[in-house]
């Protein structure tokens, strides 16, 4: 009996091959070279590799520091060939910290998409991935001074607007920018930032997406439907 | 003592992408699948000394890789995410055909052990018994899972039901 089921994850194997670009094994070196840099610092770099080594050290008790990289004789890709942004350090990457902080608690809430967390740049643009067609609240905290322009289109290219607004930042208890972002259908999502000249540097931000329905959770929320986009823009929670 | 760096280079060649395949399917995101791959490479590499010399090592990748997965590491990664997404943009590529659409839609509504089984089997090629041992399972709770899965699957699809696998 021929199993639909065996095609149709074959055919899911073979598209989904051909998509798929890897960073790379240059990029994997370049990594490992910035977090055992990054385990030598004290402070804000201390901090950064707590983050990025804890799932490891908590699955692999006992292992999670051990970090005997290759052969140091052997040639290795230089650091120049390899495009690494800098670690984010001091009062900055504090502030995105702190911006992380409000985020919805993952564990708690289960339709969190899709989140993250950098330090506000005068141009800055980031891509969500696989967004299901839905109905998703947008949330942009900025912790610090001054503002930032945000703007959410549909897709990997064009100029569909699904929503913009101004986040204005604050130190402490930083009110969202809170946008409604109707994803028409199955897509990517291009999120731009553009700091004024007092957050640029300085301030630290963190969005997400959280599905207004409750349909999408971590994964997709089904075929894509043919809701049309539209705006809606309000500041606050 | 082979080129360690050019094995680790092999290894990541042949198995990345069936390995993000696998937990595309799982996660129903093909960036957070590529991440969590990447990651469980590099952690690898940063042992790749003492790793080199496994039977498998390979298996520690997968391993890591979904357990990684399964505990959420990306979505805890806020602070680090930032750093990825500054890379250059990927050449654009069409969106998902609508039969990929539908199936991915259709795991996400299976239960994680169900999902998971059926991840293994189609997509990693594991038997019956080979997924029991992974998972730490009986064979006859595997195949539960797998037929409750097809089921739904199949139900979801508006596939007909096959037999169940061995």
């Amino acid at each position: 009996m021929t199993d639909e089921l065996e095609k149709l994850f074959k055919d899911l194997r073979t598209t989904t091959l051909s998509e798929i670009v890897p960073p790379g094994t240059p990029q994997i070196r370049a990594t490992v070279r910035r977090r055992r840099g990054t385990t030598a610092l004290v402070g804000t770099g201390a901090a950064v590799a707590t983050v990025l080594l804890g799932a490891g050290v908590a699955l692999y008790p006992g292992s999670g520091t051990e970090y005997d990289v290759g052969d140091p004789t052997l040639p290795s890709v230089s650091a120049s060939d390899v495009p690494v942004m800098p670690e984010p350090s001091g009062p900055a990457f504090d502030r995105m910290q702190a911006a992380g902080e409000l985020l919805a608690d993952r564990d708690k809430t289960p339709t969190s998409i899709n989140a993250t967390a950098a330090v506000v740049a005068a141009s800055y643009e980031n891509r969500m991935n696989d967004m299901p067609a839905d109905t998703y609240t947008f949330h942009f905290y900025c912790v610090g001074e001054g503002s930032v322009d945000v703007v959410v289109k549909q897709g990997d290219r064009g100029n569909t607007v699904l929503g913009q607004g101004t986040a204005t930042c604050a130190e402490h208890d930083a009110t969202p920018l809170t946008l409604t972002i109707r994803q028409p259908k199955w897509d990517s999502l291009r999120i731009s930032a553009a700091g004024d000249a007092r957050s640029a540097g300085q301030a630290g931000f963190a969005f997400e997406f959280l599905s207004a329905t409750g349909r999408t959770t971590f994964g997709p929320s089904g075929p894509p439907s043919s809701v049309l986009p539209t705006v809606a823009i309000s500041s606050g929670r | 003592m082979p080129n360690e760096t050019s094995s680790f280079d092999e290894i990541y060649a042949a198995h990345y992408g069936d390995l993000t395949v696998q937990l595309y399917a799982y996660f129903g995101d093909r960036q957070e699948a590529q991440d969590v791959v990447q990651e469980a490479f590099c952690r690898a590499y940063a042992k790749w000394r003492t790793m080199s010399r496994y039977d498998d090592p390979v298996a520690w990748v997968r391993r890591v890789a979904w357990n990684l997965a399964i505990n959420g590491w990306r979505r805890k990664r806020t602070a680090g995410r930032f750093l990825r997404r500054q890379r250059p943009a990927e050449p654009q590529i069409d969106g998902p055909g609508p039969e990929r659409v539908a199936l991915i839609a259709a795991l996400a509504t299976l239960p994680d052990h169900h999902r998971r089984a059926v991840v293994l089997h189609y997509l990693a090629d594991q038997s019956v018994a080979e997924i029991a041992d992974r998972l730490g399972v009986a064979e006859g709770t595997v195949k539960s899972w797998l037929h409750r899965a097809r089921t739904a699957l199949a139900a979801q699809l508006d596939l007909a039901e096959s037999e169940d696998p061995r």
